[in-house]
């Protein structure tokens, strides 16, 4: 839609801003006030005439009086300006209830689009945006102060006039947010200034989003004589045709008793919240068993389902229903044997039934059967004649793990009740979720949120907090950050704020790159190589991915980092793991190590992610929700099954699998890392023939597929597939060295001095050579003989502290120390 | 400029989507009542048992229980058709009210440009007077 079309669309709405420029609404609120009082005064003075008949008065009556119709006049006036405006203003605005006289033509343009193309130039469009109330608002939300905002419109060399600019969109209304995003793409300027502050496009219109949706709530809001506003009151007689149900009253409370009534259409889980009500709505069986993972956020989805009864916005055979929750914890704790409770709860459905017009919600379905049935009670049987009735409608609440559990396997349920999932918020719907939220605490607690720091809290949400579930964890945090915010008496909550916080709550750097990391990021390859000798190039691709990461370039949505160490024993591969755990994550103790070789059965899979028949959960499940945050080693990985390595297919590709009960594990936060000897023969070979293996490594690959130990999708799911050479004789004498430094530096605590002579490094990479097993064979030499003899010499009293200890290799060759001992 | 197009602008608007909007919000009234009244519920309900509260009739009950029953069931009947018909009533005159309202704004609105010019003339020939 060019400009010239959206101005001619816009101009349905500009009388009502041709009064704003003129009178601004704030100038009329206050000028009607005063002529209130005015009026009041004038009034008390005529009326007064008579008892102070005072000489003022009797001169200036006329006057007075004069006065008095005056301001009644302008007070009309204002009135019926008022109106204009509101008649004007209040256009296309989105109302649940029908309303006659109200135009169901919608208009081409939102309100808030039209106000900015009213003060919109021809000449200047940014201009009309940002130099517009609604543009600095926007402004302000973003972060970007007005002082800044000002210096930008002062200081542009060019100007976007309205005949290069045009709103390229489908949808109509033209929203305020599409018109932003327009004005975005066409001004290059405004463009890179708000990218130097990481304002992207979408952020900006998702910020223009939150200021549209606040003024048309406030207009909702102000809309008083709406039916939508009008049907809030409850009324007259709702039940006089229905019973009253004594003991369930006892035993319920009804469910919009707690709840705030939300002004504003809500599009919280609509379409739940209309698959309920077609449930409910049926002849008979007409039960639903609503299955959510957050169990504040699936009673929403019912409350919402009330507030549109209320409302009277529903379908016919639910006019008039009341939704009432069974406190079924309290039924079972008073209700103490089975006679009792047995009656209590047939009394209460026949009371139900009776009365005509309850629905009754069971919160903790599977926990109310289970708590029953201990009582010896099998409850399904008891109300099966109920929910098989047109007289009854229930809802039961359940969360999918316990519906996998204890539900799913009753057919009395899967007949008598229809299921509905309740899906995770859709990331929309959180972010409007969070951005009421903030609202509501930004007037409560005097604080202010930026856009970004709403978007942020989302993602930090989903991304660093994997148990939980949304939006729960999301405004749990917002709370939080709220009440950290008035404790530093800071008012502006920036993303930095947020991050913050998440670091110092799961110890994942999630900030900016401080300095001593960023120092240990750039030499990352240095910090490696003083564990790992040799494998230049497993090191550096390793570094590389760790710096992708850490940036923020790499992809959300999957691991940090995937890597396949292939290689022969003994050559560093799980050292090299070790080494990246202590150097990135600051301890060894950050890596989950999972030995596949274990995992080879048939139940393997079960065995990782938890199986139902056992009730036992998952090995990977549970390592994982214990440390959301490290390097996950699957060492031999080659030696597990086909199933799980599907389901490494996915965890590479997504970051996030389901364990047994459908809940999902984030592994978005680890570096994967699988270790196989696949293929070592051939390395072995291709090292002995003195090539150059990362030359040969296409044929390495092919020959690991060709053997079938790892299908080719698999491979290409890891960033990286990593040869580890076989080790030569210089590398041996570096890691012989570097095991003596170790013990070396254990001995010092003792206050032995250890000399390593070349002497004893020859001895040692002679004796701890064996090609199969790598440089493992080392670190049995150096313990067999260097710390024998050592221990030796130290229980008999020949060494103690201050001694220098130097090894002659004669000693190991007239035989072994160890039979000596 | 704005100024100088208003007054036409709000004349136009005065006597055609003005009126249409005062219709409409009237009705919304009234329909507000007939919902707060729960009219055409009562309406329909009208002689059903007050809170349902009725006595079943049991098998080889007395001709006496029999009577009993009945009467209670014909009592209670009577009381829910005398309180639907106290609040159906008053919902009635509110309804009625609104609409003589409505049609009296209605007239009021259509003068009240003329009633702007009459109170500013007559405002200022008190002061000078």
């Amino acid at each position: 839609m060019d400009y010239a079309t959206l101005k001619k669309n816009a101009r349905i709405f500009f009388p009502a801003f041709r009064i704003e420029s003129l009178v601004s609404k704030r100038t009329r609120r206050r000028l009607s006030v005063f002529l209130l009082i005015l009026l009041v005064v004038a009034l008390i003075i005529i009326l007064s005439e008579d008892i102070f008949d005072t000489a003022f008065i009797r001169l200036n009556g006329n006057t007075i009086e004069g006065f008095f119709i005056l301001a009644l006049d302008a007070l009309v006036v204002l009135f019926m300006l008022e109106s204009f405006y509101r008649s004007y203003a209040f256009r296309g605005l989105p109302i649940a209830l029908p309303e006659l006289g109200l135009s169901r033509k919608r208009p081409f343009v939102t309100v808030s689009t039209a106000e900015i193309l009213f003060n919109t130039r021809e000449r200047d469009v940014t201009r009309g945006l940002l130099g517009s109330p609604l543009g600095s608002r926007l402004f302000l939300r973003l972060g970007i102060s007005a002082r800044q905002r000002k210096d930008f419109l002062s200081s542009r060399q060019a100007i976007t006039p309205s005949t290069s600019f045009s709103v390229e969109t489908t949808k109509v209304p033209v929203s305020f947010k599409e018109y932003v995003r327009a004005v975005y793409k066409h001004d290059s300027a405004l463009e890179a200034f708000l990218r130097e502050r990481g304002i992207e496009e979408k952020t900006a219109g998702g910020a223009a989003n939150w200021i549209e949706r606040q003024e048309d709530e406030a207009r909702i809001r102000e809309r008083w004589w709406g039916r939508d506003r009008l049907a809030r009151h409850e009324g007259i007689g709702k039940d006089w045709a229905y019973g009253r149900a004594f003991q369930l009253e006892k035993f319920s409370q009804d469910i919009l008793v707690s709840a705030k009534f939300n002004e504003t259409i809500s599009d919280y889980h609509s379409r739940e919240v209309s698959e309920l009500e077609a449930i409910l709505a049926r002849e008979e069986e007409a039960n639903a068993l609503v299955i959510g993972s957050d169990s504040s956020g699936t009673l929403e989805v019912v409350r919402e389902l009330a507030k549109k009864i209320k409302k009277g916005d529903t379908l016919a055979p639910l006019k008039g229903k009341r939704i009432r929750v069974l406190s079924a914890g309290v039924l079972i704790a008073t209700l103490s044997t089975r006679e009792i409770f047995e009656r209590e709860v047939l009394k209460i459905f026949n009371e139900a039934v009776k009365a005509g017009n309850l629905i009754l919600v069971i919160e903790n379905f599977a926990s109310f059967l289970k708590s029953a049935d201990v009582l010896g009670t099998d409850v399904m049987n008891l109300i099966d004649p109920f929910l098989a009735s047109p007289a009854m409608q229930v809802i039961a609440i359940t969360d999918p793990e316990n519906f996998h559990r204890v539900l799913e396997t009753d057919t009395r349920i899967a007949q008598r009740f229809e299921k509905i999932q309740i899906a995770e918020g859709e990331a929309e719907t959180i972010l409007r979720l969070l951005e009421d939220r903030a609202q509501i605490h930004e007037v409560e607690e005097h604080v202010f949120f930026t856009y970004q720091t709403i978007e942020t809290i989302r993602d930090s949400a989903e991304r660093y907090f994997p148990s939980g579930v949304m939006p729960d964890k999301a405004i749990d945090l917002l709370v939080e950050i709220v009440s950290r915010a008035a404790q530093k008496k800071k008012p502006l909550i920036e993303r930095s704020d947020i991050l913050e916080l998440v670091s110092s709550k799961t110890g994942i750097p999630a900030g900016k790159v401080e300095e001593p990391e960023k120092n240990k990021l750039l030499n990352l390859e240095t910090i490696l190589h003083k564990r790992i000798i040799g494998q230049d190039e497993a090191v550096r691709s390793i570094s590389n991915a760790m710096r992708r990461a850490r940036s923020g370039v790499g992809n959300p949505h999957r691991p940090m980092g995937s890597f396949l160490f292939l290689g022969p024993t003994g050559v560093g591969k799980t050292e090299t793991t070790k080494a990246l755990a202590s150097a990135f994550f600051g301890e060894e103790s950050a890596m989950v190590r999972l030995d596949m070789s274990e995992f080879s059965s048939a139940d393997a899979l079960a065995k990782l992610t938890g199986s139902f028949e056992l009730g036992k959960p998952g090995v990977l499940v549970s390592a994982l929700r214990d440390k959301p945050y490290g390097v996950l080693l699957l060492d031999e990985f080659e030696k597990t099954t086909s199933e799980v390595h599907d389901l490494f297919l996915q965890i590479l590709d997504e970051g996030v699998f389901s364990d047994m009960s459908g809940r999902k594990v984030n592994v978005r936060n680890m570096i994967i890392i699988a270790t196989s000897n696949a293929g070592s023969d051939l390395l072995w070979r291709l090292s002995h023939e003195g090539k150059n293996i990362v030359a040969e490594k296409p044929m390495i690959i092919n020959q690991i597929i060709n053997e079938k130990i790892f299908r080719p999708e698999l491979l290409n799911r890891f960033d990286g597939v990593i040869l580890f050479h076989p080790l030569g004789k210089q590398h041996l004498e570096k890691i012989a060295r570097l095991l003596l430094d170790k013990l070396a530096n254990r001995l010092l605590l003792q206050g032995l001095q250890l000399v390593i002579t070349p002497d004893l490094l020859d001895f040692l990479v002679e004796k701890g050579t064996d090609p199969k097993f790598g440089a493992r064979p080392l670190n049995r030499a150096i313990q067999e003989h260097v710390e024998q003899y050592i221990a030796r010499k130290l229980i008999a009293g020949e060494l103690k502290a201050g001694d220098k200890v130097v090894i002659d290799t004669k000693v190991f060759n007239e035989g072994r120390v160890s039979e000596i001992v | 400029m704005n100024a100088i197009r208003l007054l036409p602008e709000y004349l136009v608007w005065h006597y055609t989507f003005a009126l249409k909007n005062i219709f409409g919000i009237s009705t919304n009234f009234i329909w507000a009542t007939f919902h707060f009244f729960s009219l055409s519920l009562l309406a329909r309900s009208f002689f059903a048992p007050w809170e349902r509260l009725n006595e079943a009739y049991r098998k080889g009950m007395g001709i006496g229980d029999f009577f009993g029953t009945l009467f209670i069931n014909l009592l209670m009947r009577l009381i829910g058709a005398f309180l639907r018909g106290l609040v159906i009533f008053g919902g009635m005159i509110l309804a009625f009210l609104l609409i003589l309202s409505s049609v009296m704004i209605y007239i009021l609105w259509l003068a009240l440009p003329l009633l702007v010019v009459y109170f500013l003339i007559t405002g200022i020939a008190l002061i000078v007077s």
